[in-house]
C-alpha cells in the first residue's frame, strides 16, 4: 500500500492508484444510520477476506479524504479500523495504520480536548475530550498481537475509530442541542445534494 | 542508613503505591526522589489535590517530582541526573518511554496486582474478582516498553474467597507488593542482579479501565456471576439495576443456595427475604442497597421503606 500511495503524490502520479482497477471504493454511511449505533462483532481470524477490507476501507479513506476508518463507517459490522495521519497535501509519506478487534488496554488520567470530524457526518467539527495519550492492542494487517501508544491527534483518531466499532459517535459527548443542530445540517446538505 | 544501600527512585500515586513507599521508607531505604502525578481537581467542589504518594513524601522531605509527561527531553535527563540503581514503579499512571526505564542500573521494577500474565493492564484487581478467579497475587516485574509485558522476578498468590471484596483485596495485595518489593531489593543489593521468568504471552489477559457501564447487573447472569461483580465492582464504578425508573445500586449480596425452581423471570424480587432470581436456575439474595439520592440501606429497611416490593421486576431501564 505503501508505493501505490506514495506515486500518488507524485506529479507523474496515475489518476487513479493501480489497485483500484481490482478495487472499488466502499460507501461511506452518514447519519443517521443504525449502522453507526450498533456495536461491531470482534473478527476470528485475519484472512485475505479482512486484508483485503483492510486495503478497501484504506483507499476509502484516502479519497474521502478522512484520516481513520472504521468498519461501521461502510456498512460492516466487524471490529476493523485503518488511520492514517500522514497530511497528504504536504506530500507527507503515507503511514497506514490496519487494526483489527483493537481494544483500549491503559488510558492517562490527562485528558486532552481537540476537534474531531466525521466522515460519517461530513463537514460538521466539535471540540471533544479524551484521555490524552492510550495503549492499545489489536491485531495487525497480518494477523499478529500488537500493541501501540498514541497521543496527540493520533490518540484521539484511534479512540473515536474505536467508538466507532462500539456504536458511539463523536457527536455523542456533545450537548443535544449541539448534537440535533449537526444532523440537522447533516441533512439540509443531503438535501441540497451537496453530499 | 539501613535496608538495601541501593539508590531507589519511586514512582506511583494512588493508595496502593503509597503502602509500598511507606513500607521502603520505613524500612530504612534510600528513596532519593519520588515521582507521582500532577495535583488534579477532585471530588466535591474540584479542588486541587496532591496524590496520596505526593503528600507522604514530602512529609518524608523526599524530593517529588511531577512532569505530565516522561517524553520530554528535559524531564527525562532530570530522571537520569537522580543517578539511580534502581526504580520502584507502582500505579504510576504514566508512560514510561525506554530512555526512563533505562535510565537506573537496573531498570525499572512495577509491582503489579495480578499473577500475570493474567490481567496486564489498568484494572488487573478487580478483574480478579469479577471473572470468578480463585486466586490472584502480585507480580514483580522488570519494567519493558509493552504494557505490563516484562518479565517477572517475583510472585505470590493470595486466595479469592466468595467474600472477598475488591477493596480489602487492594488492600492486601498492597501490603503484598510492598513486601515482595522490599524482597527484591534485597535480592538485587544481595546478588548484583535478579533472575527472571518470561512471561507467556499466550496466556496474558488484558483488564482494561473500568467503564461506568460495566456496573449494569445483568440479571440472566447467574448469582455467583452476579456476587462476583457486586464484590469487584464497589465502590467504583459501583453496581446498579432499575426499578421502574429508579436508580438501584447494589452493595451487597449473597448467593442463594435453596434455589428453588420458578416460572418468574430472572430480576423478579420474590420475597421479604431479598431473594432475587437470576439466570441458569439460580438466585440470590440482596442485603445491602441504595435507592437512588437515599442512603445506604438493609433490604429490609428498603421494603419497609416502600422502595422495593415482592413481586418487583429488577432489571434495565
Amino acid at each position: 500500500m505503501m508505493n501505490i500511495y506514495t506515486q500518488r503524490q507524485g506529479l507523474t502520479a496515475p489518476e487513479k492508484p493501480i489497485i483500484s482497477i481490482s478495487m472499488s471504493n466502499y460507501d461511506i454511511i452518514l447519519v443517521p444510520d443504525p449502522v453507526l449505533k450498533t456495536e461491531a462483532k470482534q473478527v476470528q481470524t485475519v484472512g485475505t477476506d479482512i486484508q483485503k477490507q483492510l486495503d478497501r476501507m484504506l483507499q476509502t479513506m484516502y479519497d474521502a479524504p478522512g484520516i481513520g476508518l472504521a468498519a461501521n463507517q461502510v456498512g460492516l459490522l466487524n471490529r476493523v479500523i485503518v488511520m492514517d495521519l500522514a497530511d497528504r497535501e504536504e506530500g507527507e509519506h503515507a503511514d497506514p495504520w490496519f487494526m483489527v478487534n483493537p481494544e483500549v488496554i491503559w488510558e492517562s488520567e490527562e485528558m486532552s480536548v481537540m476537534q474531531e470530524g466525521c466522515l460519517s457526518i461530513p463537514q460538521q467539527f466539535a471540540d471533544v475530550e479524551r484521555p490524552a495519550q492510550v495503549r492499545v492492542k489489536y491485531l495487525d494487517y497480518d494477523g499478529k498481537q500488537a500493541e501501540m501508544e498514541a497521543s496527540g491527534l493520533l490518540s484521539h483518531c484511534v479512540q473515536h475509530e474505536i467508538d466507532h466499532l462500539n456504536g458511539v459517535l463523536f457527536t455523542d459527548y456533545l450537548t443535544s442541542l449541539k448534537r440535533n443542530m449537526m444532523l440537522k445540517k447533516v441533512d439540509k446538505l443531503k438535501k441540497q445534494g451537496l453530499l | 542508613m539501613s535496608g538495601s544501600g541501593l539508590r531507589i527512585g519511586f514512582m506511583g500515586t494512588p493508595d496502593f503505591a503509597l503502602v509500598a513507599l511507606k513500607a521502603l521508607v520505613e524500612a530504612g531505604e534510600n528513596v532519593v526522589c519520588v515521582y507521582s502525578q500532577p495535583p488534579r481537581p477532585k471530588g466535591r467542589g474540584h479542588n486541587v489535590q496532591k496524590s496520596p504518594v505526593h503528600d507522604y513524601a514530602e512529609s518524608c522531605g523526599i524530593p517529588v517530582f511531577t512532569p505530565k509527561t516522561l517524553k520530554d527531553p528535559i524531564a527525562q535527563a532530570e530522571f537520569d541526573s537522580h543517578d539511580l540503581d534502581v526504580c520502584i514503579v507502582a500505579a504510576y499512571g504514566l508512560i514510561l518511554p525506554e530512555a526512563v526505564l533505562n535510565a537506573p542500573k537496573y531498570g525499572c521494577l512495577n509491582i503489579h496486582g495480578s499473577l500475570l500474565p493474567r490481567w496486564r493492564g489498568a484494572a488487573p484487581i478487580q478483574y480478579a474478582i469479577w471473572k470468578g478467579d480463585t486466586e490472584t497475587g502480585v507480580t514483580i516485574m522488570q519494567m519493558e516498553k509493552g504494557l505490563d509485558t516484562g518479565p517477572m522476578i517475583l510472585k505470590k498468590s493470595l486466595p479469592i474467597t466468595v467474600e472477598t471484596t475488591a477493596a480489602q483485596l487492594h488492600d492486601e495485595l498492597a501490603e503484598t507488593g510492598a513486601d515482595l518489593s522490599l524482597q527484591a531489593l534485597n535480592l538485587l543489593a544481595k546478588n548484583g542482579q535478579l533472575n527472571s521468568e518470561k512471561q507467556n504471552d499466550d496466556a496474558s489477559t488484558y483488564a482494561p479501565m473500568l467503564k461506568k457501564s460495566d456496573g449494569i447487573v445483568n440479571w440472566n447472569d447467574s448469582a455467583v456471576q452476579i456476587s462476583a461483580q457486586v464484590r469487584a465492582l464497589n465502590p467504583w464504578p459501583g453496581v446498579w439495576t432499575y426499578v421502574g425508573d429508579m436508580r438501584l445500586k447494589i452493595l451487597a449480596v449473597r448467593v442463594g443456595t435453596d434455589a428453588k425452581a420458578t416460572d418468574k423471570a430472572a430480576g423478579t424480587l420474590i420475597d421479604k427475604s431479598g431473594l432475587v432470581i437470576c439466570g441458569q436456575d439460580s438466585a440470590l439474595y440482596i442485603e445491602r442497597i441504595q435507592p437512588e439520592g437515599k442512603k445506604p440501606m438493609d433490604v429490609a429497611a428498603a421494603i419497609n421503606g416502600g422502595y422495593i416490593a415482592p413481586g418487583d421486576a429488577l432489571g434495565a431501564d
